[in-house]
Order: C-alpha cells, then structure tokens, then sequence
C-alpha cells in the first residue's frame, strides 16, 4: 500500500468488516476529498493517533456506509468502528469510541466471546478488566490444549508487559510477535523479545546488556504481573534474562566458548589446537572463519588476533563481524603508544585490546601465536563463568583498552608493584582516570587484591565489582585499563603529567610548586625539582663550568616517559639524576632511593654490557671508594689510583666488564693500572655491588689474565 | 519439451534435516467453507489451466494477485494453517518460486526459459532445493542464499534462479520469487494433517472452529485483529505468526 502523494485529510464514509461474517473490530474506509476519488485507509502510529492515508482498492463486498461522514486530518483522532450482531456499526473517533465501548465489555452479545472480549479489552486498554478477562481467554484457549494457552499466554501478554518495561531500565525498544518495532516494522532490524514460562522458570531472551539491574527488573516486572493476574502467572517463578538461542543450522564447532581467529602474519605460527579445544578455546584461522561464519553458530565471543604491524587487517576483520560479540586483540612489542595504533583503532566500532608481548611470526617459527595472550583468555573465561551469557561491553567498558601485567614479588609492600604496573600503563598510553579493572593471579590474597585496587585508585577508575582471581603458578597483577583513542600529543602529555604526579603522591611525596611539565616534590628531608621529558631533546641542558654534584645530591630529577637505559646511564654521571617513569615505584621518600634506582638500571633482567654502564660503574667505584666502602680484599690494592684512573674523562680505556655468573646486583670489572714502579702492568678485578644504601666493592688482583 | 537440467539439478543435492512445515493462507471469509468441509479442495488455476491446492514450504506466501501500482486490495483478516511436513509427499508439482509470478520473472530471465524448467520432481521434497541453495533452514527462512556461487556455463537455468533469489537479475522481485511452491492435485483431507491454525482470536470462540482445531489435535494460534489495520502490518503479520510458531517448535 502506498503511502505516497496521500493528502493531509480524507472523508470517512465507510466501514469494512475484515472479519466477516462474524462481527468485530471495523476498519473504515475514507474518500479523498476535493475531486481526489481515491479510496484510503487510516495509518495509525499508536490507537489514538492518525498519522497518514493509505491508498487501497475500495472492498467488492463486507463494507457499510456511513451516516455521518467526518473529515479526518492527519495528527487528529483516528475514526475506529465495531460490529455487534444485530446492530448499526458503531462508529467514533477514538476517545469517544473508547467510551462507548467501555460501556460494552459487559453487553451479553459478548457474554460467549471471550478472544473477542480480549481483543477489545486489550486494544482499548480497560486495565479494570483486564485481570477478568484475560483469566478467561487463557481458559478458553485452554480448552483446546494447555501448550495452546501457555504459549498463547506468553506471547500475548507476557512479552508485551515485559517490552513495555525495557525504558525503564534503559534497554532499547524489542518487538514482540504482536507488539511491532518503534516504526511499526515487524521484520526489521529491531531485536526481538520473547519470554518462556515453564517448569518454575521464566526465560527472557533479548539483546543488549543484561546485567543485575535488568535481571531485578525483569523479576519485578515479573512479580507484579503474579500479583495482578495470580491466575495466569503461577508464584516463585525464578525469571532469567539472557540472549536469545541461535536458531537452527549446521552445528557449530564451539556452542559456547571463546574463539580465536588468528590474523595477519600470526597465522604462520604454530598452532597447539587441541591443547587449546580442551582448554574451552576454538582457535582458527582467518580465511576459514569468516566463510563459516555465516553458517554456523557464533561462539559468545570472537577474538580477533594480530600482531601490532597488521592492524589494516584486524580493521577490516572487524568489519565482517557484523553484530557478533567481538574484540580486536594487538600483540604490541612496543611499550609507547604507536602513532599508528591510535589511526587504525579509530576505524573499527569494536573493543580494542593492546597487549605488550612479543608474537610469533613466520622467521619464529615453532611459537604458538596464541600463547602471548593467555592472560587475557584466562581473563574472558573466568569473566564468562559467572552467567549465561557474555556481554561484551560489561568486559571492556572503554573502546580501546590495554592490559598490562606485573609480576608480584614476596618482599614488596602493595605500594611499589601498583606503582610500577600504573607507570607502565601510563607510559603505554593508559587514559589518567580512565576505567580499568584489576586481575590478580597466583597467590594473592582477597585482603592484597583490594590493597592493590585502593592504591591504583589513584589513577585509575577502578572498577570494584567481585574480584576475579586467576589461578596461576607466578604471582600477578593484570590491569584491563583504558587506552587513549585519538592522536592528541598535547592532551595525552597532559594526562601523563597528571598521572606521573598522581604516581609521585602515591609513592608518599609531596608535590609543590606546579610548573607544567616541571614541578617540586619534597618529603621531611629534602626537596627537589623535577622535569618531565619525552625526548632526548628536551632534557635540559647541563652547566658546562659546574662540577657534578654526586647522585645523591642532584637538584633535578628528570623523569624520562620513553627512557632509553643509555640516556639514563649516561645521564647519571652528569649533574642531574635520571630515571625512568618505572623507576618512581622504588622512589620512595626517607630513602636512598637513588641506589635502588641505579641498581634497576644497570642489573635489570635484559641489561646488557654498554659505554654507559661500564662509565657509570666507574662512577659507581670512585664513590664507594670515597666513602670508604670497601670490602677486605685479598690483595693490598692501591684504590686511590683507582680512583684517579676512574675520574678520568677517558676512564674507559682501564675498564672493563667480566662476563661472568654474579651475584643479584653486582657486576664484575677489571680495572687494569700501573704498578707503583711503573715498569709493569696490574689487572685488578672489583665486584662493585648496589646495596641498598650505596655502592660497595670489593678487589683482586687479577694481572694473570689479558686485558682484552 | 522442457530442460530437466534444474530438475536434475535439485535431484542430485543433499535434502537438508529439519522442518517447516507447509503453510496454506486464506481469510476469514472462508473460513466457515473451510469449517464445513474440513479439507483442502482443488480450484481452477489459471496459470496451469487445472484445478489445484497451493501450500508453500515454510514461508507463508499469499497467492494474492500481482497488480502492484499504487492501488492494494483490502485484506480480509487472514488464516494460516501450517500442514505437516510429509504433506509435500502428495506433490502434484514443485516449483521453487511463487508460479503466479513467473509472468514477471521471465522478464529477466533469458526468452527461452519457460515455467516447466523450474519444475523439479514431485518425488523430491522441497528440503532439497533449500539444501541445494541454502546453507540452513534459517537462511531460508531469511531469504539469504550462499553467496558468492558459481555454475558451470551449461547450468544456465540453476544459475538463472540463483541470480533470481539473490537478487542478481535485472528486476526485484519480493518474497514470493524463492517461496517453495507445492501444489495438490487432489483434495487434501486435513484431519491428521494440521499443526497449527493462526487467526484471528475471535474465531477461535466459534465452537465449530474450537472443535474443528480440537479434532486435528492443531495448535490454535490467535492474533488481535485492530492490528492488521495499518498497512505497514498487513503482509507482516501472518509472516511474524508464522516465525513464532517454528521458534516455539525449536525448528528455527
């Protein structure tokens, strides 16, 4: 029927009986007016609601004049009509028409009818009669079989009653089978609700987000219906929403898990499939998902996987997902926010995750690409475990979000790991307050899981929900957090800042003038300035006529964001104490926190022989020596030589490293001097080890052994 | 003589496993011929000058005239019954399209193609061209054959309805065009053989129709009238009805 070119108003002159013979509901027909000869029936947006004319061929039979013929104007009353045996139609405009037939329910004409009572009933809306009426269309729909009124029952007026609540808890509109969608559509996009009551259960099924609040709603909703119609809706019923079953088809590999698409050049990995099926995680390939996926079952969530380089692929993954419960999944083996990322991210409407690990690729060969990113499916599965069905959006409140994982040692207070694990994410490019969610593995206690929240509280909105633990052999801390989504240099150094100042309070200090980029920290003892750079170039420059001040006596601290341990090591020799956004977790006040630090930079795990680390190990050496913190040696050594030799611009040339085993932050080196003759060469080999309050070495004469 | 290549094309595929049911639409103006006679009886089709019985598998198509333009017939509130699957067993002919449209997809088929080419064995069950085309009883349902497909040049009539359902020719056509078309040649007895009569609520306070429904052991399946006023509601409304009992039955 064509709604097109149909005039503002029309001429009522008819009725048609679409149910005849029997009597009922009338549909009126209208005539254009003004020499349009046209033939119309009502559009209607709701029952008291006119909102166009619809052309139609004028009915051959069924159809009754009327007397009066009244011009309905779109936006105005429609005209509504009903047939009772034996009697003129009755005919009005909708609220005089709802009157009138208010007045019927009751008429003995209709004492045998009671669908047709319902029909009226519910049409019109007399919520006075419901409750009677209702109880005997489900009985006379029960004499023809109790699956017949059970279905009927629900379907009539059980998922309209449910439907009709969704605003209320801020669901978007559902249609049912006999409610349409908002636009009146019955096969459109809108989804579907529908509801099954049966054996002490009311299933709800629905899309969108289905949390506590929803599922409370629908069980009132469900109650008050119990105490309006006990005779319909039996009591202690347990109501569940959750999303609708798949319908029919070929059946899919994983009813109900997670699954694993690789792509991009993580696909060249290997892959332990049926490790990872017992695990409860399909793990397939690109080009067979998507083709199947129109076929089979969609799993409760898809993780599309890749490695950072092949985000245009991920992008373009993401897009044929269409409606599933997905999420975009980068293996990053950079820990700085890529310029990149931030460009591809923006094109997909799914939830991103970055995860900083390194991915297998075809030239490392025999890795399981999957393997990085167990954390992260250990995280979905326990997060799956605690209903029916997995939102998506309940998992990943951000868009763009990144997980960052921390190792937990026994000797640390709570303090120091959730300081290191926030300024690694805020170095990553975590959002400042952005929403996140802890994950504790291992053996971390409820009491320590809760610590951890209440200190990432400070820069984080964490979320404080029922913690899931994670079985694991190691020790730590997972943080699902917020990641930023748009290439703003200047807003995100500023969310830096603020939470690189944040991290500073935690750790205890103070903060006191605010100069942007520069501020001062202080505690009982001291104060101090310090700077934040993002590049080399920033650092501010040295005074080249000052002598260094010694590392426990620097004016400034330069906090690096993107610290290369070179910059850092060389800086440390310089007038100015370096360190990096990680290093604030073992900056705490009262402390000689500087030894700490250095000792991080120069034995942390990947540390490597450098320029810089042999130049400040001689640094290192010369202030133990001046401290007098030496060990007994075994050999009469002349360390004030030692100490000149290593003062030198040029020290290097009478140092080096040992490669050999050593104890936990300790290094060895030779050290190679003149005999107080000077007639022949001495090699002697100092162990400097970091303690926590200074440097300390220890000599022996090593000249058996070449210098180089 | 007409082409066996789409006959034998469908002869060949796998039957896909489940069900729909077959589904006759009517109004309510015959309902109380349908109340007295309790059968299906053959009338004259005039596109197969033979008197026939037209179910549809699944889908509720409505044999209504294919005018079209601006101008809609007013609807009779409308009935459904949905038969059981192994009424298909009665074929007289199987088409896999609305036959009353063939006049208009000819248009865009190639001039050689007559509606015989389209017919497939009536030993064969519709399941077959759904297995043929479709990956599920869902696609069906939703119109969404596999896609991409080829054929072979020499497939020229399989790739021609391909190109119909898909929507591939050079007009469109509506639901009508991939409705599986099942016709009787004999009257259809329907004790036994119904599943399901949707209608509107009020008939079913009719005691002969209360009776009617009781005896065929079929579900009634009741709908408001007021809500086939608005147009927009008209072709949907038996469709949705439909949907709802297959979901009921777990066979979508």
């Amino acid at each position: 029927m064509a709604v097109a070119r149909a005039p503002s108003q029309a001429r009522a002159v008819a009725v048609f009986n679409p149910t005849a013979p029997a009597p009922g509901f009338l549909q009126p027909l209208l005539a254009g007016i003004g020499g349009d000869n046209r033939s119309f029936v009502q559009v209607l947006a709701a029952p008291a609601r006119l909102i166009g004319f619809a052309e139609v061929a004028w009915p051959d039979r069924d159809f009754v004049s009327l007397n009066e013929e009244p011009v309905l104007q779109i936006g105005g009353e429609p005209l509504w009509g009903f047939l009772f045996p034996d009697e003129p139609p009755l005919v009005a405009l909708w609220s005089t028409f709802r009157e009138r037939m208010r007045t019927r329910v009751d008429d003995p004409k209709l004492a045998d009818k009671p669908l047709q009572l319902f029909d009226i009933v519910d049409t019109l809306d007399f919520d006075e009669f419901k409750p009677a009426v209702y109880v005997r269309a489900y009985r006379a729909y029960a004499e023809m079989g109790p699956t017949a009124a059970n279905r009927w029952r629900d379907r009539s007026i059980l998922e309209p009653a449910l439907a009709r609540m969704l605003p209320a808890l801020g669901l978007p509109p559902h249609r049912t089978t006999v409610i349409d969608g908002p636009a009146g559509e019955t096969s459109s996009t809108t989804p579907r609700l529908r509801a099954r009551l049966a054996d002490g259960e009311l299933l709800v099924f629905l899309e969108g987000a289905i949390g506590e609040a929803e599922q409370r709603g629908f069980q009132d909703a469900y109650d008050q219906l119990v105490a309006r119609y006990p005779d319909l809706f039996p009591d202690g019923v347990r109501v569940m929403a959750t999303h609708p079953p798949r319908r029919a088809g070929p059946p899919q590999i994983k009813a109900e898990g997670t699954t694993v698409v690789l792509v991009g050049r993580i696909r060249e990995g290997q892959v332990s499939y049926d490790e990872w099926t017992s695990q409860g995680f399909e793990v397939v390939d690109e080009s067979r998902f998507h083709p199947a996926l129109r076929i089979r079952r969609v799993p409760k969530l898809t993780i599309l996987l890749g490695a950072q380089p092949d985000w245009p692929q991920l992008v373009e993954a993401g897009m044929r997902m269409g409606e599933h419960a997905a999420v975009i999944v980068s293996l990053s083996t950079s820990a700085a926010p890529l310029l990149r990322d931030l460009e591809f991210q923006a094109q997909t409407n799914l939830p991103t995750v970055t995860f900083f690990a390194p991915y297998a690729t075809s030239t490392v060969r025999g890795r399981d690409p999957v393997t990085p990113i167990r954390p992260l499916l250990e995280i979905v599965q326990r997060e799956m475990d605690g209903g029916p069905f997995f939102d998506v959006h309940r998992l990943f409140k951000a868009q763009h979000n990144m997980l960052v994982r921390e190792p937990l040692w026994s000797n640390q207070t709570s303090i120091e790991p959730a300081c290191r694990l926030a300024a690694r994410a805020l170095k990553a490019g975590a959002v400042f307050g952005g929403v996140a969610r802890l994950y504790s593995q291992g053996a971390v206690s409820r009491a320590d899981h809760q610590d951890f929240v209440a200190a990432l509280s400070h820069l984080f909105q964490i979320d404080e929900s029922e913690p899931v633990h994670i079985e694991a052999r190691r020790a730590a801390l997972l943080l699902l957090v917020e990641r930023i989504a748009q290439n703003e240099p200047s807003h995100y150094a500023d969310s830096q800042r603020q939470g690189i100042m944040r991290l500073f309070e935690l750790r205890g200090w103070r903060i006191g003038q605010d100069h942007g980029r520069a501020f001062d920290l202080e505690d009982d003892q001291r104060r101090f300035g310090v700077v934040i750079v993002d590049h080399a170039r920033d650092v501010p420059a040295e005074d080249p006529e000052a002598a260094a001040p010694g590392l426990t006596r620097a004016p400034l601290l330069v906090i690096h964001v993107q610290a290369r341990r070179e910059q850092l090591l060389i800086g440390n020799r310089g007038q100015f104490f370096h360190a990096a956004i990680e290093d604030i977790a073992l900056i705490e006040p009262g402390t000689l926190w500087v030894w700490k630090v250095l000792s991080r930079q120069l034995f942390e795990p990947a540390a490597r022989p450098s320029q810089g680390a042999l130049r400040l190990c001689a640094s290192l050496i010369v202030e133990a020596v001046r401290q007098g913190r030496i060990q007994r040696s075994l050999s009469d050594i002349d360390w004030n030589h030692i100490q000149d030799l290593l003062t030198s611009s040029d020290c290097e040339r009478f140092i080096r490293f040992v490669d050999r085993r050593t104890p936990r932050r300790t290094a060895t080196l030779v050290i190679q001097i003149a005999d107080k003759s000077g007639s022949d060469n001495q090699q002697i080999a100092v162990d400097l080890t970091i303690e926590d309050d200074g440097p300390v070495v220890q000599g022996t004469d090593f000249t058996e052994l070449p210098f180089d | 003589m007409a082409d066996t290549q789409f006959r034998d094309f469908i002869h060949g595929a796998t039957p896909l496993t489940g069900q729909l049911g077959l589904t006759h639409v009517t109004d309510c103006a015959r309902l109380s011929g349908l109340v007295a006679s309790r059968k299906l009886e053959p009338r004259l089709c005039d596109v197969f000058g033979e008197p026939l019985v037209y179910l549809f598998y699944g889908r509720p198509a409505y044999r209504r005239a294919w005018s079209g333009g601006a101008t809609t017939n007013l609807d009779y509130a409308r009935i459904c019954l949905i038969l059981r699957d192994d009424v298909a067993a009665h074929a007289h002919r199987i088409l896999p399209f609305d036959s009353g449209g063939f006049g208009r997809y000819s248009g865009a088929f190639h001039d050689s193609l007559t509606l015989a080419d389209f017919e497939i064995l009536p030993t064969d069950h519709p399941l077959k061209i759904i297995g043929a085309f479709y990956d599920s009883l869902e696609d069906y349902w939703m119109m969404e054959p596999v896609q991409p497909r080829t054929f072979p040049v020499t497939q020229h009539i399989v790739r021609s309805y391909y190109q119909l359902i898909t929507g591939g020719l050079s007009e469109q056509f509506d639901d009508r065009c991939s409705a599986i078309e099942v016709q009787l040649a004999d009257t259809l007895l329907l004790d036994g053989q119904v599943l399901a009569v949707i209608g509107p609520n009020q008939i079913f306070d009719d005691p002969k129709v209360k009776a009617m429904v009781a005896d065929w052991g079929a579900e009634p399946r009741g709908y408001r009238v007021p809500r086939m006023f608005n147009p927009a509601e008209v072709a949907g409304r038996i469709f949705s009805e439909v949907e709802r009992f297959l979901e009921d039955q777990t066979w979508l």
